[in-house]
């Protein structure tokens, strides 16, 4: 009785001795875990404040190659008011890629000053221009008005009196918007019936609605109006079919998401223009990484533009 | 058992003593070790807050030489200025690793920010020295607008490790409480452990001492047969054990062979008495067979007289049954043996048989059957047959008025040698026929035992290792079966 009480008490002692041990081992690794895989290079990506899906896949992208690279990613604002981008240069990156949608001489300088201390620099989605051009990762904003000009041209039998609704959303478009606007009347040629009517929603996901109602209330000539931005695609559907339009105006949007799809199958939207953000995110992250490595990327990666239609293209 | 120092009994109970201590001192130096370590756990989460904020008030309070230097060139300014810089240059961790940690990545970027910012004041005072008016002044402007931006970064990054914190404090409040309980546990445990291991050591040295005081006490109670007492550990213990336990042999093996002997003294005496009783039984026997003898001789003389004067009187029926008496008598007189052959048993019987059936020639039916060939094979008792056949004509047939019958069958089953005699007549009561079959011993029972009883008692006396030597199948009115089975494989008991 003794001796199976020794035994059974000694071995209880020793199994609350190992869990009590085991937990402050946990804890104190848990406390002092390391990377398995020390980092190679820093970088610090540089966005917009607005974090819509569409900035949301640049960063997806830009982890996914950092993490497939070795790379850890910061990313941060290029609002001035918090000298994020300003401070940069002093940060100890190793490399950093912007989204340069400000104003171009407050753009140039705070790019030159990160060139500069030599820090390599990466610009993605809208371009600056500069003598010694900076890498640059997005999409040819003159295809992207091709590619809307083409689905317009495509569907239209009679005339197109067009309009192109830029958005606070997605501001790389608007700062480019010449170049778009050129794209699509390359596109539809003696198709394209008057000027094209430029408009602008604020960063409000339904201000698609307003506008387009104010639209066609005030001039009904309009027969095809081009979206740039995803939300207000849908927006804007949804206010044709309120207003009984359908059929009488296209719709041209952005972005492949359920909803577009969904309207482009029911013929409510006539295509869309999906670009690939993930694809710029993670192309930056590797020119960045091709530029310390070997001193030298593309100068331009033109990351594709996509027509979705009802041909199933 | 050979005698060293660690057997001995002071130096066991010191070690049993000192290694429950250890013990105890061990478990309770692992609870404080597990206690600071947690301590230091907690603790290094708050020391990376700790430094950053220490090194913000630095940099605000180095500001001051800097600007006085810038205006003034103050040496004063400058030897703190360069002794502040380069405590802010110690401060910063040697190593910034790049980690996948979002806040390790921005408090890495802090403190490039607070080199960046040293490496300017550095540059500016470079320029002073150097009266390079143009040089310093947007120096120290660039270096205003990056301490605020520190600033504004390290509240930024507070904010946020607080955050982490408030979620990693709740886990380790948890684990906390876990490691406590587990060692609340742990020293319950050991205590235990060591209180067991303590009694163990004293029940070893104390067992044996037990099992002595037992064992004297089942010694005092004449069993000497209990096991010898295990030796411990302990010399001073098991010199005395194994005394006790020399002892308690020897006087068991002492006590054991005076049982023996004793055993064999009474054995003797009842082999002795046994045999004075068989002899008594013997010479009784002796006295009755030499006064028997002396009868019959008389008769027998008379009988043959008797003959010859039936045959010069012409009686020839007399005659022959005179004869016949005399034949009979000269049978039983003639042969001393005990075991005689079947065949002198069967011609006895045939002589009585015709002696019978002149008594009775009306109504008694004897039939004698038996196979020739089995004469000469077999060995009984001497008359064992005659006194059967002649219970049942004096006592079977007292009330019987009609045809009376006696069978006497010989035949061999198996390895018996089977001998029956039946009659039809009132047979025996159930209880005659127990007390028959379980008769008294032979010095308890009358010395004139005679007839049926006689038989019995031989039989049981030849055969004693065969219960079922007789049987006696009997029912009231329905007549007498007694069956004698003799074991021809085995001879019979003559030896006294």
């Amino acid at each position: 009785m003794l001796r199976i009480g020794l035994i059974l008490s000694g071995l209880l002692a020793l199994v609350a001795f190992s869990l009590s041990l085991a937990l402050v081992r946990a804890l104190h690794v848990r406390g002092a875990e390391a990377d398995s895989r020390a980092p190679e290079y820093h970088f610090a990506l540089y966005l917009p404040d607005n974090r819509n899906s569409f900035f949301t896949e640049i960063i997806r992208g830009a982890e996914n190659a950092a993490e497939e690279m070795n790379a850890v990613l910061s990313i941060h604002t290029i609002d001035p008011a918090r000298f994020d981008l300003e401070m940069a240069s002093f940060s100890g990156v190793d490399g950093v890629v912007v989204c340069p949608y400000l104003e171009h001489s407050f753009a140039r300088r705070q790019l030159e000053k990160l060139q500069a201390r030599q820090i390599p620099l990466v610009l993605i989605n809208h371009n600056v221009p500069n003598d010694r051009p900076w890498p640059y990762i997005g999409t040819n904003n003159f295809d992207v008005g091709r590619k809307m000009g083409t689905i317009a041209g495509r569907t239209a039998e009679e005339e197109v009196r067009l309009a192109v609704v830029y958005s606070e959303k997605e501001p790389g478009m608007f700062a480019e918007r010449e170049l778009v606007e050129m794209g699509i009347a390359d596109a539809l040629r003696e198709k394209l019936r008057g000027p094209i009517m430029s408009l602008k929603t604020n960063s409000n996901l339904l201000d698609a609605e307003r506008m387009v109602y104010e639209l066609f209330t005030d001039d009904s000539r309009i027969n095809t109006v081009i979206f740039t931005d995803s939300n207000d695609t849908i927006a804007a559907a949804q206010v044709i079919i309120d207003m009984n339009l359908v059929g009488r105006v296209r719709i041209i949007g952005s972005g492949n998401d359920p909803g577009i799809i969904e309207y482009i199958r029911k013929g409510i939207v006539t295509g869309s223009i999906v670009v690939n953000p993930e694809k710029i995110g993670y192309q930056a992250v590797k020119s960045l990484v091709e530029l310390r490595s070997a001193g030298y990327t593309s100068t331009s990666v033109d990351t594709g533009v996509e027509i979705v239609d009802g041909s199933g293209r | 058992m050979k005698k060293n120092l660690r057997n001995s009994f002071r130096i066991q109970m010191v070690l049993s003593v000192f290694g429950v201590f250890i013990l105890l001192v061990l478990s309770t130096t692992y609870i404080l070790f597990s206690s600071i370590r947690m301590q230091e756990i907690a603790d290094s989460s708050f020391q990376k807050e700790r430094n950053l904020k220490s090194m913000q008030e630095s940099l605000m309070t180095y500001q001051t030489p800097l600007l006085e230097y810038l205006s003034t060139r103050s040496s004063n300014a400058l030897a703190k200025l360069l002794v502040d810089s380069q405590t802010l240059r110690n401060k910063i961790p040697a190593n910034m690793p790049k980690s996948t940690d979002s806040t390790e990545l921005r408090e890495r970027e802090v403190y490039a920010l607070i080199l960046s910012f040293l490496d300017m004041a550095d540059a500016a005072v470079e320029a002073k020295r150097g009266r390079n008016i143009a040089g310093y002044i947007p120096v120290y402007e660039e270096m205003t607008r990056l301490l605020k931006y520190i600033n504004e970064e390290v509240e930024k990054l507070s904010t946020e490790r607080f955050r982490d914190q408030l979620d990693a404090y709740g886990v380790f409040v948890a684990d906390f409480r876990n490691i406590q309980l587990w060692n609340l546990l742990f020293i319950i445990f050991i205590s235990f452990f060591s209180i067991l291991l303590l009694l163990r050591a004293v029940e070893k040295m104390t067992d044996p001492m037990v099992r002595l005081s037992e064992m004297a006490t089942e010694l005092s109670d004449g069993h000497f047969g209990v096991e010898d007492i295990k030796t411990s550990s302990i010399y001073e213990i098991d010199h005395v054990v194994e005394a006790f336990n020399r002892m308690k042999n020897e006087i068991g093996k002492y006590i054991e062979e005076i049982r023996w002997q004793e055993n064999i003294k009474q054995e003797y005496m009842q082999e002795r008495l046994r045999n004075l009783k068989m002899e008594e039984l013997v010479r009784r026997m002796e006295i009755y067979t030499l006064q028997a003898q002396m009868n019959p001789h008389f008769l027998f003389n008379t009988l043959n007289t008797g003959m010859q004067l039936a045959i010069v009187e012409g009686a020839d029926r007399t005659g022959e049954y005179m004869e016949y008496l005399s034949l009979l008598f000269r049978h039983n007189i003639r042969n001393k043996d005990s075991i005689v052959p079947l065949r002198h048993e069967i011609e006895g019987l045939k002589y009585y048989f015709y002696i019978l059936k002149v008594r009775f020639p009306k109504n008694l039916d004897l039939v004698l059957d038996y196979p020739e060939e089995m004469l000469d094979g077999y060995r009984i008792p001497v008359s064992i047959l005659q006194p059967l056949v002649e219970n049942c004509v004096v006592h079977a047939f007292k009330n019987s008025a009609g045809p009376s019958s006696i069978v006497v069958r010989i035949e061999k089953r198996r390895s018996d040698l089977v001998l029956t005699v039946a009659d039809n007549g009132c047979g025996i009561s159930a209880e005659i026929v127990e007390g028959l079959l379980h008769p008294l011993p032979i010095d308890e029972s009358s010395s004139r035992v005679m007839g049926l009883e006689n038989v019995i008692q031989r039989l049981y006396f030849f055969y004693p290792d065969k219960k079922d030597v007789i049987e006696i199948e009997s029912a009231s009115g329905s007549g007498t079966t007694i069956t004698i089975r003799i074991d021809t494989e085995n001879e019979p008991c003559i030896a006294f």
